[in-house]
């Protein structure tokens, strides 16, 4: 059995009036992808956010406890333990530094070994080609999927057994999309565990191991990606389900990639 | 009912210390669309589908080319000539947040179109709006909130019910689905095969996401790097796809 | 309106209004009446802060004064939102060569300290307060006219004003109803601001003798007045002092809580999307 690093329990957090989550219980384990599936203000964003304690300051976890490998949350574990992808990366970028600038600040503020060839290492690894032009070009000079692969490539460098990745295929187009999947695919060859948040159910099944369905600030729906067609499945599940096979059918009678592959 | 000739759109690097560079960004466009048919333009992102909308729309000028619209030159229309065009050729944006002003209520983003073309007294453009928002099954509580107290979904129900408060003949969807969520996604598509039928609109489709465009459109056309790539008719089907093609198939 | 230290502010600016409007009322004695005899007049229960050196009530003089602050502030005002408003925002929404030419001449107006360039209109138009009021004015509209100008700029870039332009609306309606209201806001904010800023203005000059003429009630006439007897007197500059002291700072504090509040409502707009 592998290991639970971050496991979640009961986990309920809200403004002064308004309850965000309700009772959110689970575990990722070693070398694992877990996917929040979930609408927009489904609680995806804030449950990511409670994990790295990391809540608006108007949000206050009320109850529940979050233990990351057994122990409670410290400072430290930022960026060591956990690190996270954000949903549109052309704004998490400062467009004054260069990328490298940037990459080397990062690196050292988490006392981690820099070096030019590691750098060049990582970002290789993501399959960008000619890192040392990506190290001296700005922000705005990348497109999206570029500056996507340089934020794994930083979460990679900084050795943290979790990534949280928010989003990270929304900005970019299917393609795009289908290389970053990949990408994190890969990851989790490299013995990482990565907690996926995302709306489409297209992109949860093609990465995740386990599947959590939000609605509304709960967990409603658990399950293995085998058991994802299973009866006993959430009403809401179901409802994605078909949305998303009624999204593939179509006049043309052309039947679209995966989709079939996979069934 | 749209026809474009042969447009091709160059971006001028305009700095002043820097070497004068100049980026093609279209070339060589030419596309009939006949009316009842509706297109689709499919390409990812920095293809150029954003640039051609522009120019369909006459917001940029190309710098060569044609773009004809029943009978007319867009290109030589001035502004309040335009006006003419946009009653029969509306636009619903990527982003229905940023298209609409947030301190709009829904009742005044509908009721905008509206007062530009017709001159009705005021409770017979709340009977109008009140119809238009049952059309895209919006509840008529809604009325007078403010925009950006809606979700996104409904959000894009407002700005598709706000195009077509002017009764378009073509409807140019700006990438206005894939901000959404997939359940929504579906509930407008939906939507807009409905009103296809109710109103005798013609759509125009722009997306990267090939599954909008198989589901609406009857014409295709696949942009890469600003040229023509592949063009499909739904009567023969798809035949012979480019290989970058068959890559947006894999969703 | 749950902030205190507003409520308090505003119930300030409002005694200063309502003292201007019913100054008639208020003040015990008229602000011209004479009384050689009793100049210097000590404080006493029927001249409240005693009188001036031709014996003139000196809390009448105030009360009265108020009135002219108001005015000419309220007029400087209204003349510069009106002139910024109209360059501002047909140098932004129209751009190029006619951009370019008005912030030309706006360049040209902010290149002079203002007290100096309004020194010079004043010699030009001659002394009074009406030509004050140009004068502050025409030193100040620039400024003004370069942030709406800027702001003009920001907002016709949003995607909701390309959406108008393709819903059919005028270049007019445009402007009105989607870039007019978003400017307006934050110029009346940074207008309050200045409202401090401007009043020390029409005062200073009315010191020097320039704006308002001697025998009016004006708080910058008086501290002008009272000038020659600041030895034995000093109270007499105290007492319009304070007044223009505290007027400022109200006008000045509301400001700044109206741009708090403006910007977390900006705020919280944005963090919704």
């Amino acid at each position: 059995m592998n290991k639970k690093l971050i496991s979640i329990n009961k986990l309920s957090a809200g403004t002064k009036n308004h309850q965000i989550l309700h009772d959110i219980s689970f575990d990722i384990n070693e070398c694992e992808i877990v996917c929040l599936l979930g609408q927009s203000g489904s609680g995806k964003t804030m449950t990511a956010l409670s994990i790295l304690n990391m809540l608006p300051v108007n949000v206050m976890q009320t109850s529940g406890t979050i233990l990351y490998d057994d122990k409670p949350f410290n400072e430290n574990m930022r960026g060591s333990f956990i690190s996270m992808i954000m949903q549109s990366p052309a704004s998490c970028f400062d467009s004054v530094f260069t990328i490298g600038a940037q990459f080397k600040d990062i690196l050292i503020s988490n006392n981690k070994e820099y070096s030019i060839e590691r750098v060049c290492s990582m970002i290789e690894k993501v399959e960008l080609k000619n890192p040392h032009d990506i190290l001296n070009s700005y922000p705005f000079q990348l497109s999206g999927g570029m500056l996507q692969r340089v934020m794994i490539a930083i979460a990679l460098s900084l050795d943290s057994k979790v990534i949280i990745a928010d989003e990270p295929t929304s900005d970019l187009d299917i393609a795009g999309q289908k290389e970053i999947i990949d990408l994190i695919l890969k990851l989790k060859n490299e013995n990482k565990s990565i907690l996926m948040i995302t709306h489409n159910l297209a992109v949860a099944k093609s990465c995740a191991d386990k599947i959590a369905v939000m609605e509304q600030g709960r967990i409603v729906d658990f399950f293995n990606k085998t058991e994802l067609f299973a009866e006993k499945r959430h009403r809401y599940t179901k409802e994605l389900i078909s949305a998303n096979n009624w999204l593939y059918e179509n006049k043309w009678d052309i039947d679209l990639g995966e989709n079939n592959a996979e069934m | 009912m749209l026809k474009c000739e042969n447009i091709s759109k160059i971006y001028n690097d305009k700095s002043w210390f820097s070497k004068k560079e100049s980026i093609k960004v279209l070339e060589n466009i030419s596309f009939h669309l006949k009316q009842g048919r509706s297109m689709g333009f499919a390409g990812r992102n920095g293809a150029g589908k954003s640039t051609l909308m522009r120019i369909i729309l006459g917001l940029e000028k190309a710098e060569e080319g044609s773009v004809i619209f029943m009978g007319k030159n867009i290109h030589s229309l001035k502004y309040n000539e335009l006006k003419n065009i946009y009653k029969d050729m509306q636009v619903v944006f990527q982003n229905p947040q940023s298209s609409m002003n947030p301190q709009f209520t829904v009742y005044d983003v509908i009721k905008e179109p509206i007062e530009n073309y017709y001159n009705y007294k005021k409770d017979e453009i709340k009977d109008i709006v009140l119809n238009l928002l049952s059309a895209v099954k919006l509840s008529e509580d809604k009325l007078y909130k403010n925009i950006m107290h809606l979700s996104g979904g409904e959000q894009q129900r407002v700005a598709i019910a706000r195009a077509l408060s002017v009764r378009p003949k073509l409807l140019i969807l700006d990438e206005a689905l894939s901000s959404l969520d997939m359940i929504i996604q579906a509930e407008i598509i939906k939507l807009l095969e409905e009103l296809k039928e109710k109103y005798n609109l013609s759509y125009l489709v722009i997306s990267h996401d090939i599954r909008i465009i198989l589901k609406l459109c009857d014409d295709i056309i696949f942009l890469e790097n600003g040229i023509i790539k592949d063009r499909f008719f739904i009567e023969q089907g798809i035949n012979n796809p480019s290989d970058s093609f068959k890559n947006m198939m894999i969703v | 309106m749950k902030d205190k230290g507003l409520i308090i502010l505003f119930s300030i600016l409002a005694l200063i209004i309502l003292s201007a409007l019913f100054a008639p009322f208020i003040a015990p004695y008229s602000p011209y009446e004479v009384d050689i005899t009793n100049k210097f007049a000590p404080v006493t229960s029927s001249h409240i802060l005693g009188t001036d050196h031709l014996g003139r009530d000196v809390f009448s003089r105030i009360i009265y004064g108020t009135r002219m602050s108001l005015i000419s502030i309220l007029a400087t005002i209204f003349l510069v939102l009106l002139f910024s408003l109209i360059v501002g925002s047909i140098a932004g929404f129209r751009g190029g060569l006619f951009d370019s030419i008005l912030m030309r001449i706006c360049d040209v107006f902010l290149t002079f300290p203002t007290f100096i360039l309004a020194l010079f209109f004043i010699g030009v138009l001659g002394v009074g307060l009406v030509n004050v009021i140009i004068a502050i004015a025409l030193t100040h509209w620039a400024w003004y006219a370069r942030i709406v100008r800027s702001i003009v700029l920001e907002t016709k870039q949003k995607n909701y004003v390309t959406a108008a332009k393709c819903l059919g609306s005028s270049r007019l309606k445009i402007i009105l109803k989607h870039i007019m209201p978003k400017v307006l806001s934050q110029v009346i904010i940074l207008a309050t601001l200045d409202l401090g800023h401007m009043m020390l203005h029409v005062a200073g000059l009315s010191f020097l003798g320039l704006g308002v003429q001697a025998p009016t009630a004006e708080w910058g006439v008086m501290i002008n007045d009272a000038a020659p007897y600041i030895r034995e007197h000093p109270e007499l500059m105290l007492y319009p002092g304070i007044c223009i002291f505290i007027t400022v700072a109200v006008f000045n504090s509301i400001g700044e809580k109206l741009r708090d509040i403006y910007e977390a409502a900006q705020y919280s707009r944005e963090s919704e999307i």
